[in-house]
């Protein structure tokens, strides 16, 4: 699914990604982890295809092809997925309408055939019940004066709706409550099949009780120092990334 | 009228004894300005004849009017801080309190002209042409004022008493102060217009402040002159990178005033705080007038202007913000709040923003309203009386500005003239 | 940023896509100001004496007038000597009866410009009143208005059959001495529109008029009258058009709306005026004086306005909320783009007790274009309980665009609120990722953005016009993001 070799990033003249390499097969869900700085935020941007992100060297190849070339809604239109750490405001832009329009972009790019809004209301309202969210987010402006953990249930809901291949979480658990986290969960994992792989990063090894991955990476100084499986999660959270480091160093 | 009056102010500039080459520009200007009138943006919604009726006489230095007993109940800062005390514009050095400090130069403006004092080829730099009449009449007349020169970081503030007295009426008095806050330096000039007499006096001072890189400045000002006088000030500031000028400025008193303040930035990183208030009831006009200008980027200002009208009182506000194309990242917000307390009073104002950069956040909001019935009914149903709990109400609105000055004394003593004030409307309200 | 400017340069080179000039033979004045040309132009529509005499007195007036010099503007001083002030169709004297009377050469003109005069239209129902230059040729739908006693017709033909309203109503909300640009279209206008709805009657149909500027330095002064008596409502629609020119034509229009007792005028205008080459060079210069008195208690105005075009614009429509209860509102989507120039706003006066008033405008700059909302709200001694909102937002696109807000407030009534906000963005390249990083393209993110941006404003219009105005948004604004 996604081969990432080498990979050096910089942004303003200063490298972030220092020889990152990852391999991620189709159905895998791989946990990234690491301490502040560590470069968790540059990989998703990378990926997402920011381009304020400079690749210096190195590769990303995505289903056989070469991700770096491709533009964002490009990438989009391939089938993937980020939901922001930060997910900006639109004020004055439907959510409907917003999903609407993306949904019919990528299906387009696709050559599948476009919904019109009938039909797209009564795929959105399955989408919004199984996530046991308020139709009320249906009619206000994207993410505006939307609280923190409506933002991120927002960010899911969308992922529901496009059914990406690779879904990039982007510290989706910051800022929620247990209760947000469980819903997060369970539209992330609803979406869990042997064609789609996720990436989520995150801080924290609370959200991995819920999203339980196939692999754990640790990201620290720009690289990949440790991967295991989902117990090396659990260590971390007993020991910090302290010890990790210190055995990088030597 | 006109021709007389700018003859007249010609003559005054040709009298005054040369003290400085600014004062060249002064008199250029003199001859070539027109009377500020009210097709002039600028003048739009000033009445004139307050300023124009009059042929003020050019202040003199006077001795013996005062003795230094006199100057202490005035004071806002402990008796052994640096005081200066301008009679009717000029430095009196029997009258002040100049403590040796480290780190600080106080002259007398005249003083440090004979001496050419470190930066004194900066005077006029700011002003520049002269904005009008004024302007030039300040220009031409220089040499009355004060000279300050910071090159510490001061732990005590620095007090300047402006005093319009003088045995003459219809006096005009034309201080200019030059302030210079050096790199990473950093001082708390305080500033007082007191009333002392009633009589018909203009006061037409010019301050030009100069901050270093790093430098940091405090600067409130309580105008509480006479219910007489004629109030023009006009502030320009000129700020390097990474310097901070926190200014408030609270026009409580005088017949007419008109608080200009124009401020500059030269490097980015830098910050401007400038808050004002004004309080006209009875028969006064204030007005605050700005200019900020953003032409570097990575800047901010933030202006809050608020103002209490009452009785047959007038505001003019008018605020501009100029954002040049190529400061970037420049943050500006504007506010004025008006609360209009009687049929009689009336509000002119008119925030501005001209913007040719894009990266930039700029706004402005405006309000002009009256005491909320809510909040009034809430004091009222806990069992204070109307009277008091509109009292409150408005010194509540004031009070969140005047807590800008950051100098707990000079705040009581404003909020007690604002009480002072208001209690007797209250009533009526 | 190179793509887009890329885009930018061939959209420039791409024409204008009204831009076209008709050959249609009119009989035209030679250019030049003086009392024999109004004396002319009076005769020539068979106008009533007093009306020459207004015509007159304006004249007077306008030549000791100023040129107002003030705004935030750049522009070639106009030469009113070298303006022909009267061109006419070489049709019959007398305005035709039916279609089959108009010169033909001018109906394959109108639907150039999407004017369909036939059943299909009325069966959409709007009413069309095409003015071609300076005199109306075909005014359609007249007798199924006139059944429910509604006027709409030509100014110049509501001087000769209603010369009593002309009498009671022209110049009574912009006289002539009101400015520079008014005292010159009262002097020489030449034709414009007049509506009248009878009491408590609700205008059947959507009312509209199409311009076109066709002679070369012909200015177009036109002049519009709409009155709502007592309980009516009518809603107009202006949308305008123009052919590619090389020098800049002048466009000083007055339009006076009197709204009496619970009536209510809906007034919206989509423009798209040529807008000059890159440089700014052959565009329109605009500069219409557009005024509504509420006249009655709880009367109503709205003003709502899409501009795109115009070199230079100057317009301030505005209200006199002078009836008790009375409610006055504007809302705006103003874009520059090449070297446009804008200077437009709106003029509230709160007089009666009461009185509401909303204020809506969006700014959108690109390129190097310069935008400036320039409005006045006053709330006069007697404005008990007076409200005014303002909303004032402009959006840069790139960094060599202007955008400028001078609002003046002047308030004398303690009972009155104003509140006025105005602020300042850019299309965040955080937005255009986000969007793009849901599968659309640059080009329609920024396309949603925008309209986010102005969707108070569009959803003000007529269904017609706002599908018209999304669209010449996007047009406008194609390559404008780099």
């Amino acid at each position: 699914m996604l081969s990432i070799k080498d990979l050096h990033a910089s942004i303003n003249g200063k490298e972030i990604l220092k020889g990152l390499s990852l391999d991620m097969g189709a159905g895998e869900v791989h946990a990234i982890m690491g301490p502040n700085g560590s470069g968790k935020s540059t990989l998703s941007k990378v990926l997402a295809g920011r381009e304020e992100y400079e690749v210096t060297s190195g590769t990303v190849t995505y289903q056989g092809e070469n991700l770096l070339e491709m533009s964002p809604e490009e990438r989009a239109h391939q089938g993937i997925f980020m939901a922001f750490q930060y997910p900006v405001e639109l004020p004055g832009v439907n959510n409907t309408y917003f999903m609407q329009a993306s949904l019919n972009a990528i299906r387009k790019a696709r050559g599948e055939p476009e919904l019109n809004s009938l039909n797209f209301i009564k795929l959105v309202r399955t989408k919004l019940k199984a996530l046991e969210m308020d139709e009320s987010l249906l009619k206000r402006s994207v993410n505006t004066g939307f609280s923190g953990g409506e933002m991120k249930r927002n960010e899911i809901l969308q992922m529901t709706l496009l059914e990406p291949t690779l879904s990039i979480l982007d510290e989706t658990d910051s800022g929620l409550d247990i209760d947000a986290l469980r819903m997060v969960s369970m539209g992330v994992n609803s979406l869990r099949s042997p064609e789609r792989s996720m990436l989520v990063i995150t801080h924290y090894q609370r959200l991995l009780d819920y999203i339980q991955p196939d692999y754990v990476h640790v990201l620290s100084g720009g690289r990949i120092i440790r991967s295991g499986d989902k117990s090396l999660a659990l260590e971390l959270e007993e020991k910090g990334y302290g010890w990790l480091q210190e055995e990088a160093a030597a | 009228m006109s021709a007389a009056l700018l003859n007249y102010y010609q003559a005054l500039a040709a009298a005054a004894p040369a003290e400085h080459a600014y004062q060249a520009v002064g008199r250029e200007r003199l001859s070539l300005v027109d009377l500020p009138n009210r097709k002039q943006e600028g003048w739009r919604y000033t009445p004139l004849a307050p300023i124009l009726d009059h042929q003020f006489s050019a202040a003199s230095r006077e001795e013996g009017l005062l003795e230094p007993e006199d100057i202490v109940p005035l004071r806002v800062t402990p008796a052994d801080h640096v005081c200066v005390v301008l009679l009717n514009g000029f430095f009196m050095p029997e009258l002040s309190t100049l403590p040796a400090q480290v780190g600080l130069e106080v002259l007398d403006l005249e003083q440090a002209i004979q001496n050419s004092a470190a930066g004194i080829e900066r005077l006029g730099s700011l002003s520049g042409d002269c904005l009008h009449l004024f302007g030039a009449v300040n220009a031409a007349l220089t040499g009355a004022g004060a000279y300050l020169r910071v090159t510490d970081k001061l732990s005590q503030p620095v007090e300047v008493l402006h005093i319009n007295y003088s045995f003459d009426s219809d006096v005009i008095s034309s201080p200019r102060l030059l302030v210079q806050v050096e790199a990473n330096a950093s001082l708390t000039l305080l500033e007082q217009h007191v009333k002392f007499a009633d009589s018909l006096n203009m006061h037409n001072g010019l301050t030009e402040i100069f901050l270093g890189e790093g430098a940091e400045l405090l600067h409130p000002r309580l105008q509480n002159d006479s219910l007489r006088t004629r109030h023009l000030s006009s502030l320009y500031t000129q700020q390097a990178a990474g310097s901070l000028y926190k200014g408030t400025t609270l026009a409580l008193g005088s017949a007419w005033s008109r608080t200009e303040f124009h401020l500059d930035f030269v490097g980015g990183h830098a910050h401007c705080e400038l808050n004002g208030f004004y309080l006209a009831g009875e028969q006064q006009m204030q007005s605050m007038h700005l200019d900020v200008l953003h032409s570097v980027p990575d800047c901010s200002s933030r202006e809050t202007f608020k103002g209490i009208l009452y009785g047959q009182g007038k505001g003019v506000f008018d605020g501009n913000i100029l954002v040049k194309k190529d400061a970037q990242k420049t943050d500006a917000r504007l506010s004025n709040d008006n609360l209009l307390l009687s049929r009689d009073a009336e509000i002119d104002t008119k925030p501005r923003l001209e913007i040719y950069a894009d990266d930039v956040q700029c706004s402005h909001g405006t309000t002009v309203g009256q005491i909320d019935p809510e909040m009034l009914f809430y004091l009222r149903a806990r069992g204070i009386p109307k009277a008091e709990a509109t009292g409150m109400i408005c010194q509540g609105f004031a009070a969140e500005l005047i807590a800008h000055c950051e100098y707990p004394a000079l705040e009581t003593k404003a909020l007690a003239i604002l009480q002072e004030r208001l209690t007797p409307v209250a009533a009526d309200l | 940023m190179d793509a887009a400017e890329q885009q930018l340069a061939e959209l420039a080179k791409t024409g204008y896509e009204a831009g076209f000039v008709s050959n249609i033979e009119s009989e035209t004045v030679p250019p030049g100001l003086d009392e024999s040309v109004i004396r002319y132009i009076s005769a020539r529509k068979n106008e009533p004496e007093f009306m020459l005499e207004w015509r007159l007195q304006a004249y007077q007036k306008w030549l000791a007038m100023e040129e107002p010099d003030w705004a935030h503007l750049n522009y070639t001083k106009i030469d009113y000597q070298a303006i022909s002030y009267f061109s006419a169709p070489k049709s019959a004297g007398d305005a035709p009866k039916s279609l089959d009377e108009v010169d033909p050469e001018l109906l394959r003109v109108y639907e150039k410009l999407g004017i369909p005069l036939e059943e299909q239209k009325m069966l959409a129902g709007v009413a069309v009143d095409a003015v071609f230059d300076s005199v109306s040729v075909a005014t359609t739908f007249r007798k199924q208005l006139a059944e429910a006693g509604v006027i709409f017709c030509s100014i110049s033909e509501a001087m000769r059959e209603h010369p009593e309203l002309i009498k009671k109503y022209l110049g009574t909300v912009v006289p002539q001495t009101d400015n520079y640009f008014a005292a010159l279209n009262a002097a020489v206008f030449t034709d414009g529109t007049f509506v009248y709805i009878p009491e408590n009657t609700r205008c059947p149909m959507e009312l509209s008029t199409y311009f076109r500027i066709n002679e070369r330095n012909t200015g177009q002064f036109e002049r519009t009258l709409i009155i709502a008596e007592k309980g009516s409502y009518v809603s107009y629609l202006e949308g305008c058009t123009a052919p590619q020119r090389d020098e800049n034509q002048l466009h000083a229009a007055v339009v006076e709306l009197i709204a009496l007792e619970d009536a209510y005028i809906k007034y919206s205008t989509v423009q798209n005026w040529y807008p000059g080459d890159e440089n700014g060079k052959g565009g329109i210069y605009n500069f219409v004086t557009k005024r509504g008195v509420c006249a009655g208690d709880r009367s109503r105005i709205s003003w709502t306005q899409v501009e795109t075009g115009s070199a230079i614009t100057w317009k301030y429509p505005s209200c006199v909320l002078k009836g008790d209860d009375s409610i006055g509102e504007f809302y705006s989507v103003a874009v520059t783009r090449g070297a446009q120039q804008a200077d437009t706003g709106t003029k509230m006066f709160h007089i009666g007790k009461n009185t509401t008033s909303t204020i809506v405008s969006k700014g959108i700059s690109a390129d190097r274009g310069q935008n400036a909302y320039r409005g006045l709200v006053r709330m006069n001694k007697g404005a008990e309980n007076g409200r005014n909102h303002t909303q004032c937002d402009s959006l840069l696109i790139g960094d060599k665009c202007g955008a400028h807000t001078f609002p003046y407030i002047e308030v004398a009534n303690p009972t009155a609120k104003v509140e006025h906000e105005a602020t300042t963005s850019k299309i965040g390249e955080d937005q255009l990722f986000y969007c793009r990083q849901r599968g659309l393209s640059e080009e329609d993110a920024v396309s949603m953005i925008v309209n986010g941006f102005c969707k108070e404003v569009f959803n003000e219009l007529p269904m017609e016009f706002a599908v018209e105005a999304r669209k010449l948004l996007a047009i406008s604004l194609e390559g404008a993001v780099g």
